[in-house]
């Protein structure tokens, strides 16, 4: 073939010239004056004539294209790549412009900051280290509030809801923001009776607990971190010195920690914090103490503000606070003598070991008071009992009791069952347990679960619901409660929610990192930096690997499943920044440490994953090997049902119908739509009727593809996803053009995407094609050829989808009694379609290139290259369409005529 | 920077003595700061959109060039080479994106939602691009008339200065070329 430049020939330069000097002078006439002129301008010059047409319209219809400067159109292209120049007061925080500051302190400042959506307004408390500069500790601290916020999910919780770093490099993070007021004041303003306050607090009580059940102490509860909204919802809130238990912490004063001088509020201060000891959950059951303290008695047990040191440790820490109903105003002493006392009294007890040792426990001695039981609580009681069993959530324990799982009461966190966690670390239980525990899992996710209406869960709610059963059955078991979290996150994967997944991961991350498992929290965050790369926010999946690979570099915490997952998502990473041959090494190395892979679910991502770099370094055949082989071990690897399938065999029929492999595709789609069929629950999507359709439309099988594309199109206009509407409307009027139904061909061109190169050349060539059916050979033998000229005006050999409209060139202009051109574009098709050697004999392309080849070359009167062209055409045929495809039929037909 | 800007502005006044290497030697700086001005602004505003492209233009010639020496013709020259840069950086960007989406392959349909919005108009940048490629090969003046009013933001006026040519030449080549530019993307291709 010779090698054609970029340069367009004198002769084309010439004929632009020509056009341009006529539509140039025809622009300055009147629109009714311009038909007529270029008429005649053109002489019977019909090409030209329609070409300069063509420009005239574009002049009238373009209106406002290009009207604005581009950087309106694609100014937002830029954005996330914002420099790293540094500001003192950023406006901007990943998504949220900052409105004003709420508030500041030591570690960092609160804004209120705002997100805009399409058709949401999003206000969020957006809390950043202020410097760059921030030291060590204090970043340290605020990832660690950040952590702990992205662990707590409860509804009198403020949650987290993104974070980040900033443009300049700050970390920030946005949290629900709580328009209420402090519980105190809202308490007074409104009133409340004794029972009212108690039922309140009560929630306070629910908040605290949840966050002790997941390890997590505040530190600095008081009034003003306890908002009430004006509808009454409560909130917790300001984790700022919050601390993350270690529940595997050896000795007994496991679930304890020490505690550095730090910032706190004294009034709420309990002994041991004044002390510097070590803290607890039931430090915070001392501050719920005080708190209650002040809403039933109207003050604090102590006014502390203003006094010197060693006064206040005297205070906090010797004197008795004088009984609630002492100091109460007239109208409660009353109400609060005798339960209410005794309980606020043990909650204020001195020595840790002797208030309620949970929030929980607070929390139920309350209710029993409200109810009218007798309270746990007595003012010489030296022991304490554990929380009751717990059934926090309703939900959860009204849902599972229909499938019968039982459900392990989630007690109150205690040191004793820290121990056990430690005690059971050991193999056998270990694996015992974990089994148990994703068991349980599963049949949240799979189970027959119904709400209060009697509706099955939407697979969302199951997973939010497969959490909270795995942390309240499994929350003194960080390591279990972090697979679980993995397991969880898969789910979203497949269901395509990757903010979930990664806020699950994140999650499971937090977790592993407080508990100490180096290698859970390196595959939680490899997995984490494959979702960034995929949603192409490259710079976080960077972070997130470097966090895998130091967490990896822990003695003993590399095992090569932990490892392989790393090196894929690394791998990855280097195919999103284009460095592809890198890629395909790293990644060779993550299936071939994934051969250990007891599932094998892992070695399968990881060996798609490499195909996919071997495709984009252009070796689509060996990628399609690679798939196949996948596909062929789907059953062994669980994956038989699941969306991950129909992933993959989108990939591999992208591959194959490149490879011009149509009954390869046929053949392996319907396999895997049966396969889908006979798992329950499962459906085949638009996209596996689609890929047998157009199969069967690319090897010319009519009406088959005509069963499969409508279907394809009911099924894809029912899913919200839409996820073919960029393939879908080519290949219907295709159909209709194979079909000879021009005029609905005709009607449905308007509809076809335009944008890229490829779909240009699409629209071109259909429209070329209905002109063609509609009688006007010449006209749609010129415009195919314009198109198919800019395409080769870019290369020596087309791409391979292209390689078809070359091919059907050829074939429009053998049907014209042009035999020499339609051996020469033949020709072209050919190399298109020629991905390699091994094409020559399989792909459909291929052969049908061959076909027109042959009969050109029989009219030519060359029958020799003829019999040698059919030969080929029906062996590429009969892999490449099928042995008994009409098409290979129409082939052989051929080349026995030549015999 | 000073560094920065005295080259800028010492390579400006070259250019505008005739030397075109001079062109081509700004061209770097222009990009550089154009791209880090681009990237402030967006830090500061909630899109993109609210950008301009002229405030921009000026804003890095301000800072890269040093008025008192430069000719008004030179500021006209600055300009031209600034439209040009900024068609690279959107392009870059657009291309990136694109790359970084699909991973280079072609035919993979999309399971998954994405932004389609941004995508389209990366795909669009492209697109355009392309096609203002193939028309650089036909008429290059064209090609430059676009990058003016439209990669960097200027009037006819500014144009026709830009590229030294006359205001009704400005006018007739940016028609043209918008319509063979329409018919490139919208339609079928035409050579």
């Amino acid at each position: 073939m010779t090698n054609r430049s970029r340069e367009l020939t004198s002769a084309e330069r010439e004929r632009f010239m020509q056009i341009d000097g006529i539509f140039d002078a025809a622009i300055d006439l009147e629109p009714n004056e311009r038909t007529e002129y270029v008429a005649r301008a053109c002489g019977g010059d019909d090409a030209l004539r329609s070409r300069v047409q063509l420009l005239l319209d574009a002049y009238d219809r373009s209106g406002e294209f290009l009207g604005s400067p581009a950087m309106y159109l694609a100014g937002v292209l830029l954005d996330d790549q914002v420099s790293a120049a540094v500001q003192a007061a950023p406006l901007r925080a990943g998504p949220f412009r900052i409105v004003r500051e709420l508030g500041h302190g030591g570690m960092g400042v609160v804004y209120l900051a705002e997100r805009e959506g399409a058709e949401f307004q999003q206000r969020v408390a957006l809390k950043l280290v202020r410097h760059l500069g921030a030291d060590e500790a204090v970043r340290r601290r605020f990832a660690e509030e950040r952590r702990i916020l992205a662990l707590l999910e409860h509804p009198n919780i403020a949650h987290l809801i993104d974070g980040g770093l900033t443009a300049e490099g700050l970390p920030y993070f946005a949290m629900e923001l709580v328009d209420g007021e402090p519980i105190d004041t809202y308490c007074s303003a409104r009133q409340l009776s004794i029972d009212q306050r108690i039922d309140l607090f009560i929630e306070v009580c629910e908040a605290v607990q949840y966050a002790h059940e997941h390890l997590v102490i505040h530190r600095d509860l008081k009034p003003s971190n306890i908002l009430v909204r004006a509808d009454g919802q409560l909130k917790l809130l300001d984790f700022g010195i919050a601390k993350l238990l270690d529940p595997l912490r050896s000795g007994d004063e496991a679930g304890a920690t020490q505690t550095a001088l730090m910032a706190m509020t004294p009034e709420y201060a309990a002994p041991e914090q004044i002390r510097g000891q070590t803290v607890s959950t039931a430090t915070d059951t001392y501050a719920l103490g005080v708190l209650l303290y002040l809403l039933l008695a109207g003050r604090r047990p102590y006014d502390v503000r203003g006094l010197p040191p060693a006064e206040l440790q005297h205070i906090v820490c010797e004197v008795e606070p004088p009984r609630p109903s002492a100091v109460a105003p007239e109208k409660s002493k009353r109400a609060l003598d005798g339960d209410l006392d005794v309980i606020i009294i043990k909650a204020l007890h001195k020595d840790p070991a002797r208030r309620y040792s949970s929030a929980s426990a607070l929390r139920d001695d309350l209710r029993c008071y409200r109810t009218g039981l007798p309270v746990l609580a007595r003012p010489e009681s030296r022991t304490y009992r554990l929380g009751k069993f717990v059934r926090r959530n309703r939900t959860v324990v009204s849902a599972l009791s229909v499938t019968g799982v039982a459900l392990i009461a989630a007690t109150a966190f205690s040191a004793t069952q820290m121990r056990e966690a430690r005690r059971q670390r050991d193999g056998a239980v270990q694996e015992a347990e974990r089994q148990t525990a994703l068991a349980e899992v599963q049949s949240v996710l799979g189970g027959d679960l119904r709400d209060a209406a009697g509706k099955q869960l939407s697979a969302a709610e199951r997973i939010v619901m497969g959490e909270q059963v795995l942390v309240q059955e499994f929350g003194d078991k960080p390591w279990l409660v972090v697979e679980g979290r993995q397991e969880l996150s898969a789910k979203l994967y497949e269901m395509g929610e990757r903010e979930g997944e990664r806020a699950m991961l994140a999650r499971a991350s937090t977790l592993a990192q407080s508990a100490h498992l180096p290698t859970q929290l390196a595959v939680a965050e490899c997995r984490r930096a494959y979702s960034l790369t995929f949603d192409d926010r490259l710079d976080s999946a960077r972070a997130a690997l470097a966090t895998a690979r130091a967490a990896l570099a822990t003695p003993g915490a590399s095992i090569p499943v932990a490892e392989a997952m790393c090196v894929d998502s690394e791998g990855q990473l280097l195919v999103a920044e284009g460095k592809t041959d890198s890629a395909i090494v790293m990644l060779r190395r993550a299936v071939d440490l994934s051969q250990g892979d007891r599932d094998k679910p892992f070695r399968l991502q990881a060996m798609m994953d490499l195909s996919l770099a071997v495709r984009a370094a252009g070796r689509t055949r060996d990628a399609a090997e690679i798939q196949r082989r996948v596909i062929a071990d789907r059953d062994a690897a669980g994956f038989r049902g699941t969306s991950v399938m129909l992933n993959v065999m989108s990939y591999i029929a992208g591959s194959l119908f490149e490879l011009g492999e149509l009954a390869s595709v046929d053949s392996l789609t319907r396999a895997v739509i049966r396969a889908q069929a006979s798992v329950p629950g499962s459906h085949s999507t638009a996209f596996l009727t689609f890929a047998v359709g157009l199969a069967a439309l690319r090897s010319g099988e009519l009406d088959t593809a005509q069963v499969w594309l409508t279907q394809a199109l009911a099924v894809d206009s029912s899913e919200d996803a839409g996820g073919l509407s960029a393939y879908l409307p080519p290949a219907i009027t295709q159909l209709r053009l194979e079909q000879g139904r021009v005029a609905e061909a005709r009607a449905s061109l308007a509809q076809l995407p335009s944008g890229t190169l490829q779909r240009r050349v699409s629209r071109a060539w259909f429209t070329a094609w209905t002109r063609y059916a509609e009688g006007d050979t010449r006209g749609a033998i010129t415009m195919l050829d314009d198109s198919l000229r800019v395409i080769r005006g870019e290369r020596d050999t087309p791409p391979p989808q292209l390689a078809v409209p070359f091919i059907m060139a050829a074939e429009w202009r053998l049907a014209a009694g042009d035999a020499r051109a339609a051996d020469s574009l033949a020709l072209i098709g050919r190399a298109a379609a020629a991905i390699d050697s091994l094409a020559l004999k399989r792909s459909a392309y291929v052969g049908r290139a061959e076909l027109v080849l042959a009969r050109a070359r029989n009219a030519l009167g060359d029958v020799q290259g003829a019999r040698g062209a059919a030969d080929r055409a029906v062996v590429a045929m009969s892999f490449g369409n099928g042995p008994t495809a009409r098409r290979t039929q129409a082939a052989r037909g051929f080349r026995d005529s030549l015999r | 920077m000073t560094e920065d800007e005295l080259s800028a502005t010492e390579l400006l006044v070259r250019a505008g003595a005739g030397e075109p290497s001079a062109v081509e030697r700004i061209f770097p700086l222009v990009y550089d700061e154009l791209r880090r001005l681009a990237h402030q602004h967006l830090a500061r505003e909630s899109d993109g959109r609210t950008l301009t492209t002229t405030e921009l233009v000026h804003e890095a010639y301000l800072k890269l060039i040093d008025q008192t020496r430069v000719e008004w013709t030179g500021r006209a020259h600055f300009m031209g080479v600034a439209a040009i840069a900024m068609r690279r950086i959107l392009v870059d960007r657009a291309r990136t994106r694109q790359r970084l989406k699909r991973g280079g392959t072609s035919v993979r349909v999309p399971l998954e939602h994405v932004d389609l919005s941004a995508d389209e108009r990366a795909d669009l940048v492209v697109a355009l691009d392309e096609a203002l490629e193939r028309l650089r090969s036909l008429d290059d003046r064209q090609v430059r008339v676009v990058e003016c009013r439209f990669f960097g933001g200027m009037t006819e006026e500014e144009t026709a200065e830009a590229l030294g040519i006359g205001l009704r030449t400005a006018k007739r080549d940016w028609a043209k070329a918008r319509s063979w530019l329409y018919t490139e993307l919208y339609d079928e291709p035409i050579s």
